[in-house]
């Protein structure tokens, strides 16, 4: 055969395959970065240790730090907190007045309860994203022998893309919006919404309705943050792997953009739930 | 499902794990920062409300000050034209009784005046008719070389007197 670009059936495109495939497998040696040991990224977090029979995965590692950041900030910031606010006193106002507003023309006088949730839903979910877009976050790590093979295991894991903490998150949201929804507007408005006295016909389908719509809400919020911040690692894996310099810095970019807007997301939706639960149900 | 909560790792404890230490956060953050956070944002609300509420206030006791303060200058304006009326209707009356007065104590000098003269003119009238007298009655001695007794002197007087009269009259005319 000859090899004639122009041809399928050439030579030429046997060769080209072969000698992509050889490049795909050298590949790793080929590349520069700090993670160059695998371009795998595992669907589940990596046990790094354990406390007593406790296995520790380096997402929940990852989780207690961005915890302790938090907490710390807090009580740093509580102590210089002053009627005439500094710059970063006026940037935390702006957010709280914000979300506090925003709440508040959704759910009047509810969003005093509502608030502190919403807010550590953001809060947390955004600082977890941010503080994993850090070097050595997924890039730090030790290789470890499994099933024969040597395996990277990094130290600190994205919080977000382990889905064991966005699924609790998710559990934790729609558990509150139920005890909310409980609350405010008592346990047979409650049971109202899902049993309706006519239990028969349409009224039954709508209420089964209501209660799968329940479930699809964790799995809506669990998988969503999941996937985006999953996709964004795989995403930033991939352009170390062509280059470790200014290629990665375009997804950085627009990792820095989707942390900010998953935290918003689940935020708002959090939000709009818990209005949507606490009010009375007018069949 | 349970092969894809296998292949994604999740398994209950880290679930439980994660939720109480999301719990945790949430507390702490209530405590020290939404807390803290939100009661500044409220007594700032409320400095600034307050401070607008008396800023109406003060506008308002403003505008009733000016209302007030135009009212009394009004008022004023015209008690003043009120005063100044009754003072020139009082210099008028003080004027016009001054004047009056003035023209009786004129009337009264002019006519003690008349009274003086007549009475002064009546005794120069017998100080000259003495003293004429007089004279005559010394002519006479001078003339007569006699003295004269009372009828004499009345007729020689009588004569002159009437002579002298007749003489102004003739005069006068």
């Amino acid at each position: 055969m000859q090899q004639n670009p122009t041809d399928p059936n050439s030579e030429y495109f046997d060769q080209w395959g072969s000698s992509l495939k050889q490049w795909f497998q050298e590949k790793p040696h080929h590349t520069y970065g700090a993670d160059t040991k695998t371009e795998h990224v595992p669907l589940a977090p990596e046990v790094i240790g354990h406390i007593g029979t406790f296995p520790v995965t380096n997402s929940l590692v990852f989780s207690i730090l961005v915890t302790i950041l938090l907490s710390v900030f807090a009580i740093v910031f509580s102590r210089k907190i002053t009627v005439i606010p500094g710059k970063l006193q006026s940037f935390i106002e702006v957010i709280f007045e914000y979300v506090y507003d925003l709440g508040e023309s959704l759910a009047q006088s509810r969003i005093e309860t509502f608030f502190p949730w919403v807010m550590t839903f953001f809060l947390y979910i955004l600082a977890a994203n941010l503080l994993a877009l850090f070097p050595g976050v997924s890039t730090i790590g030790v290789n470890v022998m499994q099933e024969g093979q040597q395996k990277f295991i990094p130290l600190l894991r994205s919080i977000n893309s382990d889905l064991n903490m966005t699924l609790s998150l998710a559990l934790l949201s729609v558990v509150a919006t139920h005890f909310f929804s409980l609350k405010f507007i008592g346990v047979t408005d409650y049971l109202k919404r899902w049993f309706s006295l006519k239990m028969f016909g349409v009224f039954l389908f709508v209420g089964i309705l209501e209660l799968v719509s329940e479930f699809t809400k964790i799995i809506s919020l669990s998988f969503r943050l999941f996937g985006n911040i999953l996709a964004g690692k795989v995403l930033l894996k991939t352009s170390w792997s062509v280059s470790a310099f200014i290629v990665p810095l375009p997804f950085y970019f627009l990792e820095l953009v989707v942390a900010f807007v998953q935290a918003a997301v689940f935020m708002i939706l959090t939000l709009v739930f818990m209005v949507m639960l606490s009010e009375k149900h007018h069949s | 499902m349970e092969k894809i909560l296998t292949d994604f790792g999740v398994q209950p404890i880290y679930l439980v794990a994660q939720a109480v230490n999301f719990i945790i956060l949430l507390l702490i953050l209530k405590r020290f920062l939404y807390r803290p956070v939100l009661k500044v944002l409220e007594h700032r609300k409320k400095t600034v409300s307050d401070s607008l509420r008396k800023a109406e206030q003060i506008t308002a006791q403003l505008q009733k000050t000016e209302v007030k303060s135009a009212e009394k200058l009004s008022e004023a304006s015209k008690q003043a034209q009120v005063i100044i009326a009754n003072a020139s209707k009082t210099a008028d009356r003080i004027i016009a009784e001054a004047h009056e007065k003035a023209q009786v104590d004129v009337d009264i000098m002019i006519e003690q005046g008349k009274q003086s003269i007549l009475v002064e003119q009546e005794m120069m009238k017998n100080e000259m008719h003495d003293k004429l007298a007089g004279l005559v009655v010394l002519g006479m001695e001078r003339i007569a070389g006699k003295v004269l007794d009372l009828p004499d002197h009345t007729k020689i007087v009588d004569q002159t007197i009437n002579s002298l009269k007749e003489e102004i009259s003739t005069r006068a005319l």
